[in-house]
């Protein structure tokens, strides 16, 4: 890719965005904020990110809501789960509805770093489909 | 006290406990413990864990059917205060009555509800200044007053611990939901089946609430 990776990531905590934030730009990629669930939606259609990184517990529209819409208008979008609630049951749900992986917080920066090259990875796959097709 | 040394908070939770040390001696050991390199001792195999001794002895008759579950949460609680937050935390053991905490005219709180096959409520009271100095803790930021940001730390904290709470009660056959957590000031809680424990680091020291509905 000849440009910066760019992600989304909501997030209800402004403090948890901040610190994302600061992770992922120092791994070279833009970023993209949405607040709740309802804006990460939005700003998937607006802003046309490479990949997103989605909270579950979320006011007004919570990510697995969000998850569903997003897979359903975006469906090769690469979206990695970063949330407390990591139960087996979301767990499943998730990966099953097309999440690419599931961070329980705390995370840590290998984790992010991880999902990051996971992303990179799906979306530099997309690319030489697209080119191929 | 001061010359034995301690290699893990549990340890100090357990001379709490049994009366032989003074809050200060335990906010000394914790400093101590928080500056040593040594990897923290795991949990206390083949007995009675101190938290849950502590917890036990504060809940007192009314809570029965509520103290294994408050037992559970304050053990994860303070594990993930020393792991998580690298901030060893212990429970006083000294009960806390409504007008303690109606005498803490300023105030913040967040609580967080777990709701399902069991409803549990948890959160975090302190006095402003005690409040800042946890949420600069959490967050390791230099929080100058209480915003967002300061809210944000202790949500995240109550969040994190609630989330492996879950998955501690799913693995026990327990099925609960996180709700999105609150804040609030200047408030008196009145939760139901409300237990109300006095919480000390190194040097901060705040309350931890558990009940079985919203108290904010």
């Amino acid at each position: 890719m000849d440009r910066k990776l760019r992600l989304l990531i909501s997030d209800d905590s402004k403090l948890l965005r901040k610190k994302l934030r600061a992770e992922l730009e120092a791994l070279g990629c833009e970023v993209i904020e949405a607040e709740n669930g309802k804006e990460a939606i939005l700003r998937d259609l607006q802003d046309e990110p490479d990949g997103v990184i989605l909270d579950i517990v979320m006011p007004e529209v919570g990510g697995i809501e969000a998850l569903q819409v997003i897979k359903e208008v975006s469906p090769e979008i690469p979206v990695v789960m970063l949330s407390s609630a990591g139960t087996p049951q979301k767990l499943m749900q998730t990966l099953k509805m097309g999440a690419l992986d599931f961070i329980q917080k705390p995370y840590t920066s290998e984790q992010i770093k991880k999902a990051v090259d996971a992303i990179q990875k799906r979306v530099e796959k997309q690319h030489e489909a697209e080119k191929n097709e | 006290m001061k010359q034995k040394r301690m290699s893990s908070w549990y340890q100090v939770q357990a001379l709490l406990n049994s009366g032989q040390c003074t809050l200060e001696e335990a906010q000394g050991f914790l400093t101590e413990i928080q500056s040593s390199e040594e990897q923290p001792s795991d949990s206390p195999d083949g007995e009675v864990h101190p938290v849950r001794q502590a917890v036990e002895h504060l809940a007192g008759p009314g809570l029965e059917r509520e103290t294994d579950l408050y037992c559970s949460y304050m053990e994860l609680f303070l594990d993930a205060m020393a792991g998580f937050f690298q901030t060893p935390a212990l429970i006083l053991p000294e009960s806390v009555m409504v007008d303690t905490l109606e005498a803490l005219k300023k105030n913040h709180a967040v609580s967080q509800r777990m709701g399902g096959d069991v409803s549990i409520v948890t959160g975090v009271l302190a006095e402003d200044a005690e409040f800042l100095k946890l949420a600069s803790r959490c967050s390791q930021e230099d929080l100058k007053r209480i915003d967002a940001l300061a809210k944000d730390s202790i949500e995240e904290l109550i969040n994190v611990v609630n989330g492996h709470f879950i998955i501690q009660l799913a693995k026990r056959g327990i099925d609960v939901e996180l709700e999105t957590p609150r804040s609030g000031k200047n408030i008196v809680p009145h939760g139901d089946q409300q237990l109300a424990l006095r919480v000390c680091t190194d040097s901060i020291i705040f309350y931890m609430l558990l009940a079985t509905d919203d108290f904010l």
